[in-house]
């Protein structure tokens, strides 16, 4: 998994929008026991009908968020799930997954702009 | 079925030749032909066999394969020059996951670019400066592509810093418009240019477009005369939002990069980019 800053660390959470090509993409360090919780309502999805769709290549890509050799990527409703080779693809219905992720960002990081940047995708 | 005619031929065959390396007569094993995915390019002399080539041959993994034997050709790169973004794998109208997936199986078995002759070659005069498209090179699911952007790969300029406008001159652009970020470009020694989506006589073309208020993002212009980009940390693509290849940056869907500000120029070992 590329990624496209350098704040990953052994063992951190991290987590990043998806969306800039000029600049860094807004990443930051998950506080202590949101990466568990998130991976906890990973688990409690249930898998997707159908593959992922896409992202666009420019534009809002994903809500990504990587620890170690996992990453998952949420995108339009789905969040799929990497791990030593192996993909799975959720529905995140509810958007449970991704809310907990937005909400794991330091205040102020996502600015409005860039949240209607991804709303409007 | 691709049928290769005239110049491109002609070129095709001087890279299937037999390679004059010494090396080329040790033999090589036979590659499988029993494996799932790419098979490698079956070529096939539709007249007369010309050149002693066989008039069947299947191309894998940069070397020749007849009926009996293995040989290395002059080109280990020949599946490129069909499949590569400029070659003539484009007539197909292959979906752009099917070429990639070519492009991931001819890494694989590395088979590595070889440019185009220049007196063979689409480009017209004044793209013989532009930079080729390699995505190979830049693509290494790694650090050079994690850590070069739009702006690096549009003026061809290594930095592994993410490079801004203007940051390397110390007058980085203060907002995401266009007045903005193309006078920081300009502080870097990028040239503006009336230029129209036509290569420049030294250097080669990019064009600046602005997600106004949010980013701002660069295009290049190739050899070939087309266009290809890097979004952010991504791949280098040849490709739009709506999978096309570009023509024109003034026409290609940019997604949110609505605006189109300008072209300029990149003259190479001019430019200071941090």
């Amino acid at each position: 998994m590329v990624t496209s800053n350098s704040v990953s660390q052994t063992g951190r959470w991290v987590g990043r929008i998806e969306v800039f090509s000029g600049r860094r993409n807004p990443e930051w360090l998950l506080p202590a026991g949101q990466g568990e919780a998130l991976r906890a309502a990973w688990h409690a999805l249930h898998p997707a009908a159908g593959p992922a769709p896409a992202p666009p290549l420019l534009g809002f890509r994903g809500l990504a968020l990587e620890c170690d050799e996992e990453s998952w990527l949420v995108f339009r409703g789905l969040v799929v799930h990497h791990c030593l080779g192996a993909t799975e693809v959720k529905a995140d219905t509810d958007g449970d997954f991704e809310n907990l992720l937005l909400d794991s960002a330091p205040p102020g990081l996502l600015s409005p702009p860039i949240l209607a940047l991804m709303h409007r995708s | 079925m691709i049928v290769l005619e005239g110049l491109e031929e002609k070129e095709a065959l001087e890279r299937l030749q037999e390679s004059p390396n010494p090396k080329a007569k040790e033999e090589l094993p036979l590659p499988p032909t029993n494996r799932l995915g790419y098979r490698g390019l079956l070529v096939e002399h539709l007249g007369k066999a010309k050149n002693r080539l066989p008039s069947k041959l299947r191309v894998i993994g940069g070397n020749g394969v007849d009926a009996n034997r293995t040989i290395r050709l002059s080109d280990p790169g020949f599946e490129h020059f069909i499949c590569g973004a400029s070659g003539p794998i484009r007539r197909l109208h292959l979906s752009a996951k099917v070429v990639e997936g070519i492009h991931v199986e001819l890494e694989n078995l590395h088979v590595q670019p070889m440019p185009r002759k220049s007196k063979l070659g689409k480009p017209s005069k004044a793209c013989q400066c532009a930079p080729l498209y390699e995505p190979a090179w830049w693509n290494d699911g790694g650090q050079r592509q994690a850590n070069n952007n739009c702006y690096n790969y549009a003026a061809n300029y290594r930095t592994d810093t993410f490079a801004q406008p203007g940051l390397a001159a110390g007058t980085m652009y203060g907002a995401f418009t266009g007045a903005d970020v193309s006078a920081a470009a300009l502080a870097d020694d990028l040239e503006s240019t009336s230029l129209d989506n036509v290569c420049p006589e030294q250097g080669h073309l990019v064009a600046l477009v602005i997600a106004p208020g949010v980013d701002f993002h660069w295009y290049r212009k190739g050899s070939d005369g087309l266009w290809t980009h890097k979004p952010g940390g991504m791949a280098t693509t040849n490709l739009d939002n709506s999978n096309q290849i570009i023509t024109d940056p003034r026409t290609a869907d940019r997604g949110m990069y609505t605006d189109f500000r300008q072209f300029m120029v990149v003259k190479h070992g001019h430019i200071k980019l941090r």
